[in-house]
């Protein structure tokens, strides 16, 4: 996992409980509390060190701290860096999903390094359509949750979004429902 | 213009989409075509207008007509936009078919700011197209740099940290990497080995061993400890050592090793560790010897009684001998177990009261009364003081001032006079005793209060070297001081500095003379 992602959970623990709760996850998960790289490459296991500390800690399930930081995530890139990048993305939420791949690709290709997960859009109904999530990491799609729910309030488009199908032997992608509300 | 086999055509759709930033022109270099991105980033560019009016053309040179364009076909031509918005495009030329010019563009972007200010998004780009690209680097530089920074800000207030940590220990601490270059060294360890700072990165740990090597007690095998230390087969052995320079210390050096194969040294100082259990095994033995010593006269004499014939005037004498020796090794044995006490229970066991200060003084006289060994003793209380209450544990401050009392009088010569005197300062009540015995010099004085320590080693004068340990333990869980002055043949002054009672008004407010601490700068001067 990129640097960005250990550092955005750092950002969210440090918004919720200051420096002392980061040191305190850190500890827990056994992890030194000096800062990460964004553009560097961590290894997954460490990431998921942090989110299992931060659930210990904050007494939430897992699944809710993939998905509150999933969405911190979104705010969080947008303040920091790759603000720009996310307004390169599209004009509206269904847009920017369905230019994420190849926006993944020209990072790819640059940084060959990083593993990025693979979406894909499919339209059911105006207003509705299945987000494809395709990646070799496993137990991240409370995450995608979270952002897509951080990418609707940054494009003001209030949405449902929940996962219809998850991953499984049979399907290597996890299939999210997203319905847009009416402002 | 005809085309061979597998040489491409494109056109409509395909073409716009391979080329989004294009420009059509025909030979009057009129605008008569513009790609889709193009016109999204320049909405300011109008067809059936001259493209040079429309751009400042830096490349190709002297390209102001249509036939001089024809001859930089397929060099590079850069165009500046002459709209609101700045923009640079850069490409090449090319000849259409149909006799139109193509020039086949793309915007120069230095990062993705210029990309939003612009308007442009990834999906306005070819696929193929790296500009998008390059703006990415340029963001993960300046975001690869503001990471730098923060990390070694981050690593700076860190390190600021640990510093100050370190250099809060008397301890010290010495790090070198794999190279055995000196990293970090704090102010205990120069000090404690002597070496300036602004030499201690010329050490390497080499040199560092060698410096410590030639500063060790002759008689100290090893010359290269540190060496030793790292050559040891448990990863955290350690050694002791005596240093001569800069001044004699006993040294525990541990060290560790680092997974990058960098090393750190501790060095603790337990040269008074080393010294504690010198004496304390110095006082098990004269402990014993003084235990002793009346222990065979009673068994001596009450052998004498039991099994010989005595005289019964002589027998009396024999009994009151053992009496008195037996007295001796009660007292002793008190010393050591009220030490013992007091030490385990911090004070707690303490009873502090207000008690008059004259009748305390008073009643530790009484007791002493035939006690003096010939010496003459002196009172001059102050009157202001006399009815001053004291809260203190009655039986044992007069414990302490007894023990003042009877060094005074244990040291210095039989008849001389010994003077009790009283003072008051800093809201406290001193009772001073003074004496013109042999008194102390100034390394005997700063070691009168260490358990053990007897000023006179010879063990002509009788004691434990408890007494004044005890003295200092009992008024100072009082919240009083101790004071002495001294010199050798000049005589000793102890001061008992006691708290007044709260409910008593100050001394000094009784007292005519102001506090003597502001005129004497050792001390209170005596009432």
């Amino acid at each position: 996992m990129y640097g960005l992602v250990n550092r955005a959970i750092e950002q969210l623990v440090v918004s919720l409980h200051g420096d002392a709760g980061w040191r305190g996850v850190c500890a827990h998960a056994q992890v030194a509390a000096d800062g990460f790289v964004s553009m560097h490459s961590y290894d997954d296991e460490l990431t998921f060190r942090l989110v299992a500390a931060v659930s210990t800690r904050l007494n939430l399930p897992a699944e809710q701290v993939l998905e509150a930081f999933g969405e911190y995530w979104i705010t969080y890139t947008a303040t920091e860096g790759y603000g720009s990048m996310l307004e390169a993305g599209g004009d509206t939420l269904r847009e920017f999903l369905g230019n994420l791949n190849a926006m993944h690709g020209r990072v790819e290709t640059v940084f060959p390094h990083l593993q990025l997960p693979v979406f894909r859009v499919e339209d059911v109904a105006p207003g509705e359509y299945r987000l494809y999530y395709a990646s070799n990491r496993s137990g991240l799609a409370p995450m995608v949750i979270g952002l897509v729910r951080g990418l609707a309030r940054r494009y003001a488009q209030p949405v449902d979004v929940r996962l219809v199908q998850a991953k499984a032997d049979v399907h290597d992608e996890d299939v999210f429902l997203v319905r847009e509300l009416r402002a | 213009m005809t085309r061979g086999p597998g040489e491409p055509a494109l056109a409509g759709a395909a073409f716009t989409r391979a080329f989004p930033f294009h420009l059509v022109l025909d030979d009057a270099l009129r605008v008569i075509g513009i790609g889709p991105s193009l016109r999204k980033a320049c909405p300011w560019l109008q067809t059936g207008t001259a493209m040079t009016g429309q751009f400042r053309i830096s490349r190709p040179r002297a390209a102001a007509t249509f036939e001089a364009w024809r001859s930089h076909v397929g060099e590079l031509c850069t165009l500046h936009g002459l709209g609101p918005e700045p923009i640079t495009l850069r490409g090449s030329a090319e000849l259409g078919d149909d006799g139109t010019l193509l020039l086949l563009l793309s915007p120069v972007l230095q990062t993705m700011d210029d990309m939003q200010r612009l308007g442009l998004q990834f999906s306005d780009f070819a696929r193929h197209d790296a500009t998008g690209d390059v703006s990415l680097l340029m963001q993960t530089a300046r975001m690869s740099s503001a990471d730098a920074q923060r990390l070694a800000e981050r690593l700076r207030s860190r390190s600021e940290q640990l510093t100050a940590t370190l250099e809060l220990s008397r301890n010290g601490f010495a790090y070198f990497d794999r190279q055995g270059l000196l990293l970090h060294v704090n102010s205990a360890l120069l000090q404690m080995l002597g070496i300036a700072r602004v030499s201690a990165f010329d050490l390497d740990i080499r040199r560092f061993d060698e410096w410590i090597g030639q500063r060790l007690a002759p008689d100290e095998l090893q010359r290269s400890p540190l060496s030793t230390l790292m050559r040891g087969s448990t990863p955290h052995a350690e050694l002791t050592l005596r240093l001569v320079d800069p001044k004699p210390t006993v040294v525990h050096i541990t060290h560790a090793s680092t997974q990058d194969g960098s090393v750190v040294f501790y060095l603790r100082d337990v040269t008074r560790e080393s010294e504690v259990d010198r004496m304390k095994s110095e006082f098990l033995s004269t402990a014993a010897h003084e235990l002793r010593t009346p222990m065979v006269s009673v068994f001596g004499f009450t052998e004498l009684l039991l099994h010989r014939p005595v005289p019964e005037d002589r027998r009396r004498e024999v009994l009151q001998t053992i009496h008195r020796q037996s007295s001796l090794l009660i007292g002793m044995i008190n010393d050591l177990l009220d030490l013992a006490r007091i030490e385990s229970r911090q004070g707690q066991d303490l009873r502090r009261e207000p008690i008059e200060f004259a009748r305390m003084v008073d009643d530790t006289l009484r007791r002493l009364a035939g006690a003096t060994g010939g010496h003459s003793l002196q009172v001059q209380l102050e009157p202001a003081h006399r009815n001053c209450c004291v809260q203190v544990d009655p039986v044992k401050t007069s414990q302490a001032l007894t023990n003042v009392l009877s060094n005074a009088m244990k040291y210095s010569p039989a008849g001389s006079v010994v003077r009790l005197t009283s003072l008051s300062g800093d809201g406290l009540l001193g009772i001073r005793v003074s004496d013109h015995g042999i008194g102390m010099s100034t390394d005997q004085l700063a070691r009168i209060f260490e358990r053990f320590y007897r000023a006179d080693p010879s063990g002509s004068v009788p004691g434990t070297g408890l007494g004044m340990s005890l003295v200092k333990e009992i008024i100072e869980l009082q919240q009083g001081r101790v004071d002495v002055h001294s010199a050798p043949g000049a005589g000793t002054q102890v001061t008992l500095w006691l708290p007044l009672s709260a409910a008593w008004p100050s001394a000094e407010g009784q007292a005519p003379q102001p506090s003597a601490h502001a005129q004497h700068p050792q001390g209170p001067a005596p009432a």
